[in-house]
């Protein structure tokens, strides 16, 4: 069967430190898939190769069977793939309207001389960003901050504001890296309801990063373990929660008692 | 190739090279810690310079009215620390470079009124005695007095900055401003203690410099900005060694581009280099790369 | 009253103000037929020209361009070249500094995409550094620290623009295009992408935008209306020399943006107004000018830390007025 995205042997060195070794991952059509482990496991690591940030020492990236090794982050967000950051990543100076609008560059025709003179086809497709972003900040609930600078926005909001913006460019993936962190468990709810209907309404393929195990269980259909670089386990929500290695891996292993 | 006039060169380089050092620390260590480009500076020690000649005139020996003129010179730094910076420390981190620019042009008018506008003939620190190393390979003692004032205030700054309190806090608050004023580190009093120490390392700087040459310009202090400016950056940001080799490295060349090439193109050789050295290592000589968490 | 003000200055009459200023700037030299004033007046557009370039650079894609000073003096020294020693018309070489301009500034944008933004200051300080050192030197094509004298006024269409006035209109004819042309790609998803670039390069990329390319971009546009501006400045003084382009120059039109306020155009214009007219104003202060100049450009600074124009998002916590406010409140506790 074709996958949509597919990750063969990914190893990432950087000097002596192994961040990941050997993985193998890959994503059907509208799933999502829950990447979960320690801090330091290499989680926020195979994303950044994903999304070509980093180029892996070895190993192939393929998007719809297409090889995407090593290119740009620019090149592999225009095919599709579009992400959230751990740390905020947003256009501070910017409005929030902007910031949706600017997520939606690589959709943009116009060339240099139609924008120069305002020409009818600009002037259409900016009309149609318009309403594309309006209709994206209804969806995360900002609709109400519209013309609001986003570095003066609340934490949460800003998330919101990146879902938004990674949406804006219509992809066919996207990747939340730890959307819920440094919420309280509503707000972690909200964003998991967010995620989900991401995916119910848009059919949008999505893999998720979370440390919050409940939201976790609750929105992933499938979900991999790493613990160290390697992938310790994968599975159903329900097959993971009685994986011994995975109980091993977050509580720690029984020590005999003296 | 002339071995005597290429080492002639190369001694005269290092003590200009370690004025420019004295000049870029305290431009280095203000940089590091607000990642301001302190336009104020060159202009802040060229009027410590004119202070300290001013205290020599009312008849003080030289070296007492440099170190008092370095003194008073840290203290309008911290004035204008006060009244320029800080209440726009948390805006947008170009916006401090007019206020700068601003102080600068107040102290500009300030010398320009009170010592004229036109080059004044400055006093020679010390008697320059000519010190005889074989037939014809002779050295001023001007350039070794010049080079051993500069790796003495490197070494008293190097003991202060690893070995007291108000270095170590120095330390944090130039990693991490915001972490520090947390772990109770009032950064309100190390900031201008870090502007006091830049402009008293410039002012001995500037007075070095001016009795070298035996003049002094107020013109001067944009030239000498840039000078400082670029040897912080030749050795890369948040090493204050770095500042110093890199304005060492600055004067070397600069000094040896002079003696081998054309000196109408000394400076432009100088700046030639400093683009060179960016394109291979864009961090600086002596700078780290900053990890960035994605 | 705040409420009334707010409401005169709001983005709804935007369009009359814009109007107003316009019929301002066409009735300017009818009202003030004073030569020197008019010579004010054409020295604001031209600068206001330069700083445009620069903030495109610096205000909107957050590269510290330091020496802005070099494109400006390059697109004169091509065009009063090309006119003294050739002979060519004055579309050619208004065209011809334009391409050069824009060919400098391609060639200077390449290296300066390796380094980041502080170390970037730096290496723009340099080149200009250098240009002007090459400018003073290079005798036989720029005439050295003399430089360019007799340089023809321009003649277009038969026209010839000798008297103040004609190239008065001239210059803001040229003004408004560019301003006009440079709103529109500021507002258009080529100056958004800038502004990505300037706010989070890294989630720039990651939503798709080739960050380089619009360093590149940026670099060009604004070396390109420099060298439009100088090459007016040229055919308006009818002399050029290295003074003119030196690093004070090219920090003055830093810190016209910086105090017209980062990333709006309108500020670039109302910063060059500002570094023009009070200079003027304060002259007869003979030695103290200097002085009182740079007193009034630290007050502005420190009431409005965002510029004159600027938006709020530049300000941080807000300047002077609330160490005022924090003063007068503990004064108030006091009694």
């Amino acid at each position: 069967m074709e996958h949509l995205i597919q990750m063969e042997q990914i190893c990432m060195y950087f000097g002596g430190v192994h961040a990941v070794e050997n993985m193998n991952l890959h994503l059907a059509e509208k799933e999502i898939l829950g990447i979960i482990g320690p801090n330091g496991s290499g989680k926020s690591t195979l994303i950044n190769v994903l999304t070509g940030i980093y180029a892996p020492t070895s190993g192939h990236v393929l998007f719809g069977g297409e090889d995407i090794t090593g290119r740009q982050s620019y090149e592999i967000a225009a095919k599709g793939i579009s992400r959230t950051f751990q740390n905020l990543r947003i256009f501070r100076a910017m409005t929030v309207c902007e910031n949706v609008m600017t997520g939606r560059h690589c959709k943009v025709r116009a060339k240099f001389v139609d924008i120069l003179l305002r020409t009818a086809k600009y002037r259409s497709q900016e009309r149609e960003a318009l309403k594309k972003a309006d209709e994206l900040l209804e969806f995360v609930g900002l609709s109400h901050m519209k013309n609001e600078f986003a570095g003066s926005m609340s934490y949460g909001q800003q998330k919101r504001l990146e879902v938004a913006r990674a949406l804006a460019s219509e992809p066919k993936v996207c990747l939340f890296d730890e959307p819920a962190a440094g919420m309280n468990s509503a707000e972690a709810n909200e964003m998991m309801d967010l995620i989900r209907a991401v995916q119910k309404d848009r059919g949008l393929a999505i893999i998720l990063i979370e440390h919050n195990m409940e939201a976790m269980m609750n929105t992933a259909e499938r979900i991999i373990v790493m613990d160290a670089g390697h992938k310790a386990a994968e599975g159903t929500p329900k097959e993971i929660q009685r994986n011994q290695k995975v109980i091993q891996i977050y509580l720690g292993e029984e020590e005999p008692c003296c | 190739m002339d071995w005597y006039y290429f080492c002639r060169q190369l001694i005269n380089g290092l003590s200009v090279g370690s004025m420019y050092a004295m000049i870029a620390v305290g431009y280095s260590m203000v940089y590091s810690i607000l990642y301001l480009i302190n336009f104020a500076h060159g202009d802040l020690y060229i009027f410590g310079t004119f202070l300290a000649l001013a205290l020599f005139n009312f008849g003080l020996p030289l070296p007492a009215a440099m170190i008092l003129g370095a003194i008073l010179c840290g203290l309008i730094g911290v004035g204008i620390e006060r009244v320029v910076y800080r209440p726009v420390r948390t805006a947008n981190r170009i916006v401090p470079m007019v206020g700068a620019l601003g102080a600068a042009m107040i102290l500009r008018t300030i010398a320009q009124v009170n010592w004229g506008a036109s080059q004044i003939v400055y006093p020679s620190l010390m008697k320059n005695r000519v010190i005889k190393l074989g037939a014809d390979f002779q050295i001023n003692s001007q350039n070794i007095v010049i080079l051993a004032i500069g790796i003495g205030c490197v070494a008293g700054f190097t003991f202060l900055i690893n070995c007291t309190k108000i270095g170590k806090a120095t330390k944090c608050v130039m990693q991490d401003t915001h972490t520090s004023s947390l772990m109770g580190i009032p950064i309100n009093f190390i900031i201008p203690m870090v502007y006091l120490f830049g402009g008293f390392l410039g002012t001995i700087g500037g007075v070095l410099m001016s009795s070298y040459y035996s003049v002094i310009n107020i013109e001067m202090g944009l030239w000498g900005t840039c000078k400082a400016w670029a040897a912080s950056q030749l050795g890369g940001v948040g090493s204050f060694y770095g500042a110093f080799l890199g304005g060492i490295i600055l004067g070397v060349t600069e000094s040896l581009a002079a003696a081998y090439l054309d000196s109408a193109y000394k400076d432009a050789i100088g700046y030639i280099i400093i683009v060179v050295i960016l394109l291979v290592k864009p961090e600086g000589l002596f700078g780290k790369k900053k990890a960035v968490k994605v | 009253m705040k409420e009334k003000y707010r409401k005169i200055t709001g983005s709804q009459y935007k369009k009359y103000w814009v109007f107003v200023l316009v019929l301002c700037s066409l009735a300017f030299p009818q009202v003030f037929q004073s030569g020197l004033i008019i010579r004010i007046g054409v020295t604001t557009l031209v600068y206001a020209l330069v700083s445009m370039g620069n903030m495109v650079i610096v205000g909107y894609c957050g590269l510290l361009q330091c020496g802005h000073g070099a494109f400006y003096g390059l697109g004169a020294y091509v065009s009063a070249i090309l006119a003294t020693a050739l002979d060519c018309p004055f579309w050619i070489c208004f065209l011809a500094a334009i391409v050069g301009s824009a060919v400098f500034g391609f060639l200077i944008s390449l290296p300066c995409l390796r380094v980041q933004v502080d170390f970037l200051s730096l290496m723009t300080i340099a080149f200009a550094q250098i240009f002007t050192t090459v400018v003073t030197n290079w005798k036989s094509v720029t005439g050295g620290p003399g430089g360019i004298a007799a340089i023809p006024a321009p003649q277009l269409f038969g026209y010839k623009f000798s008297s103040q006035t004609s190239y008065y209109y001239l210059v803001l004819v040229i003004m408004i295009i560019v301003y006009w042309a440079l709103h529109n790609l500021m507002q258009s998803p080529i100056g958004r992408a800038m502004q990505a670039v300037r706010d989070d390069e890294m989630g720039a990329r990651s939503m798709g935008i080739n960050a380089n390319h619009f360093k590149i971009l940026a670099f060009v546009m604004g070396s390109v209306v420099a060298g439009i501006a100088g090459s007016l400045m040229a055919h308006y003084l009818r002399y050029i020399g290295p003074s003119s382009f030196t690093l004070d120059v090219s920090l003055l039109f830093m810190q016209m943006i910086i105090l017209g306020g980062l990333g709006s155009l309108s500020g670039a214009v109302a910063g060059a107004a500002f570094f023009t007219i009070i200079p003027e104003v304060i002259r007869p202060l003979a030695v103290y000018r200097m002085g009182l100049g740079g007193a009034i450009m630290l007050i502005v600074v420190l009431l409005r830390p965002q510029g004159l124009m600027g938006s709020k998002a530049f300000a941080g916590t807000g300047g002077i007025l609330k160490d005022f406010k924090w003063f007068r409140k503990r004064r108030y506790n006091g009694k």
